[in-house]
């Protein structure tokens, strides 16, 4: 996913039917700190989709040649892989967005709840078995979610505490 | 660390996480059944038992855990040896009640072993001592066999044993059979043989001499024949008490022919006493029953009454005899009568606590109905009148068919013990009274009956039935 913000913003509102109002002009010291940190999150969770789109593809190759789990492999594939991080990352997807280009006064206002979010995302990622054999999967598809999206979490994070004192 | 596909697919399809420590834990309990299962097949081995099937049983386990030691991964391993584990458990669970089982039998099969080869041994001294060549070298091959048999079996087999003990059971009981109470048994049917033999050679007429002598050579055969066991027949002891007996009769007949006896056998003939003899003592020893206070003579003539002759015999009473039928068998059957009424007095009397006895009989004379059989009158019979201790027997044709319960006083007597056919009226639907008989109870000609009840059959009856209550008038 690349930073159309005006793309994603009309993802959120068709897919989650989430209104996200256009985002204040923001300083120039703070829009730095905030968009390297969400531009370090875009590009993590970019290449977690990748990661998960070769998972996917690696698994239905071995419900070919394996009927006796062809159908346990085929759910896997469909809808397992598509929910290995519940609801966290729309979520957190949907907050960024509104939190814009990060000016200070949308920073106070909604940094908090995105703070919280990240938050629960990254305990999550931390228990979660399926991150876990995703990240250890037999199939030899190098995935590692875990590394690649708490960083990206914890600098997006940092830069929100920054601004607003968290 | 790469996860295995089991623990991928267990839990990226919401199942729970087979970790290796669980599977090593899992593993070490099966190891651990599997090890007492060896320690019982080793036990059974060291009392030099096998058996195939605790040794099939154990392959099978082995190879389900070589299987389930070898999956891919470890859920499919884990999976696999929950299989083998129930399984091994369970078969450790059995194993020592089973091996115990297997060790005691094994015991008891060498002790009725030994008693069976020891058996062997003390009977072949009195089946030497048998006088009849044939008898001894039948039952000395049959002893051998049996030794053979006993010696044969392995006795290490686990799995047979029980059926081996079974086996042994059976060659010890006909070991036993073939003891010393059938060798004496025989050698007195033989010296009885040979006394009967001299006793015959004096017998004036050429041709009864001959069916004595027939007769005697019978006996022979019977010895050898009824002196080994044969399972659909009474046993051997049983069977030559019963040649013994009958011959012990011919030879009083042929010793003293004024004796009663003697007189059976002029009225019956060789062959046909000692045939009829051999039905009755058969009957008898059935019925663990003897014929006191009657001598086999006097036995013997009510014998004859329950035999073929009843019909003859009864028809001279009712005067019903042909006209063909001599003045010299008139006589005879006159004289069985005789006898057979006489032999009846000399019984004891039936128990009045086994009364009543039942008989059927169908309608002879069409005025029976109307004149003889009426409820309120009295009525003597002309003939024997045969009961049954416990039920009727309707052998007649005719219609109506009248059925008696019969309350006895006096003249019945229980003749069980002297029938020619076992079970005639011996049968009985409730419990058996106090003293009850076990067939015939058979009453003189000349007793008179007094009719208590008689209860009419329905007009649409298909064989129509008087139920009648009669009471002896002594």
């Amino acid at each position: 996913m690349g930073d159309n913000i005006a793309t994603k913003i009309d993802w959120v509102q068709r897919v989650l039917g989430v209104a996200i109002a256009a985002a204040p002009p923001a300083s120039a010291s703070e829009a730095k700190s905030w968009q390297a940190a969400r531009q370090a999150w875009q590009d993590a969770n970019d290449a977690v989709n990748d990661q998960i789109n070769a998972l996917r593809a690696a698994v239905l190759d071995r419900a070919k040649a394996d009927p006796e789990n062809v159908d346990v492999l085929a759910a896997i594939a469909d809808k397992g892989l598509n929910a290995i991080t519940r609801d966290h990352r729309v979520k957190l997807m949907a907050s960024i967005l509104e939190l814009g280009g990060g000016a200070p006064a949308v920073l106070r206002k909604s940094g908090p709840r995105a703070l919280g979010l990240i938050t629960a995302f990254e305990s999550f990622i931390a228990a979660s078995e399926e991150i876990e054999v995703c990240d250890g999967n037999p199939f030899g598809v190098p995935v590692s979610i875990r590394a690649t999206l708490v960083p990206a979490l914890q600098g997006m994070a940092a830069a929100l505490r920054a601004e607003i004192g968290g | 660390m790469s996860v295995t596909f089991g623990r991928f697919v267990k839990v990226m399809s919401g199942g729970i996480v087979i970790t290796d420590a669980l599977l090593v834990k899992r593993r070490e309990k099966t190891d651990a059944a599997l090890a007492v299962l060896e320690a019982q097949m080793a036990r059974l081995a060291a009392a030099n038992l096998k058996s195939k099937v605790l040794d099939d049983d154990l392959a099978v386990l082995k190879k389900a855990y070589a299987d389930a030691a070898s999956a891919g991964d470890t859920q499919q391993s884990y999976v696999k040896f929950e299989y083998v584990q129930i399984n091994v458990e369970a078969a450790a669970a059995e194993a020592p009640a089973k091996v115990d089982g297997f060790i005691e039998q094994a015991k008891a099969f060498e002790k009725l072993r030994a008693e069976v080869i020891a058996g062997v041994g003390l009977s072949l001294i009195p089946i030497g001592k048998i006088k009849a060549p044939a008898l001894k070298d039948k039952l000395s091959k049959e002893l051998a066999e049996i030794k053979r048999s006993a010696e044969s079996f392995a006795g290490d087999d686990a799995d047979e044993l029980e059926i081996a003990i079974g086996k042994l059971k059976r060659l010890l009981a006909r070991t036993k059979a073939t003891g010393v109470r059938r060798a004496e048994t025989a050698n007195e049917v033989s010296a009885s043989i040979l006394e009967c033999r001299a006793r015959a050679e004096g017998i004036a007429d050429a041709e009864e001499k001959k069916q004595a002598m027939a007769v005697l050579d019978d006996y022979e055969d019977k010895l050898v024949e009824y002196g080994s066991e044969d399972a659909d027949k009474m046993p051997a002891s049983e069977r030559l008490t019963q040649l013994a007996k009958s011959l012990g009769a011919f030879e009083m007949a042929l010793s003293s022919p004024a004796s009663a006896e003697g007189e059976m056998l002029k009225l019956m003939g060789s062959e046909r006493f000692n045939s009829c003899a051999r039905t009755m003592y058969a009957s008898a020893i059935k019925l663990g029953a003897n014929h006191k206070p009657l001598s086999p003579g006097e036995a013997l003539s009510i014998n004859v009454y329950m035999g073929q002759e009843y019909k003859s015999m009864n028809a001279l009473n009712f005067g019903t005899l042909d006209a063909s039928v001599t003045a010299q068998q008139r006589a005879r059957l006159a004289a069985l009568n005789d006898r057979c009424r006489a032999a009846l007095a000399k019984l004891p009397e039936y128990p009045a606590t086994a009364w009543p006895t039942y008989r059927f009989e169908r309608a002879w004379n069409p005025t029976q109905v109307t004149d003889q059989y009426v409820q309120g009158k009295n009525f003597k019979v002309a003939s024997f009148w045969s009961t049954g201790a416990g039920c009727g027997l309707d052998l007649g044709e005719g219609s109506p068919r009248f059925h008696f319960t019969v309350f006895g006083v006096k003249a019945g007597k229980d003749v069980a013990a002297m029938a020619a056919f076992l079970g005639e009226g011996g049968q009985t639907r409730d419990k058996p009274r106090p003293g009850q008989g076990k067939g015939e109870v058979l009453f003189p000609p000349g007793t008179e009956f007094h009719i208590n009840t008689r209860v009419d059959p329905a007009a649409d009856e298909f064989l129509p039935t008087y139920e009648m209550t009669v009471k002896e008038i002594p």
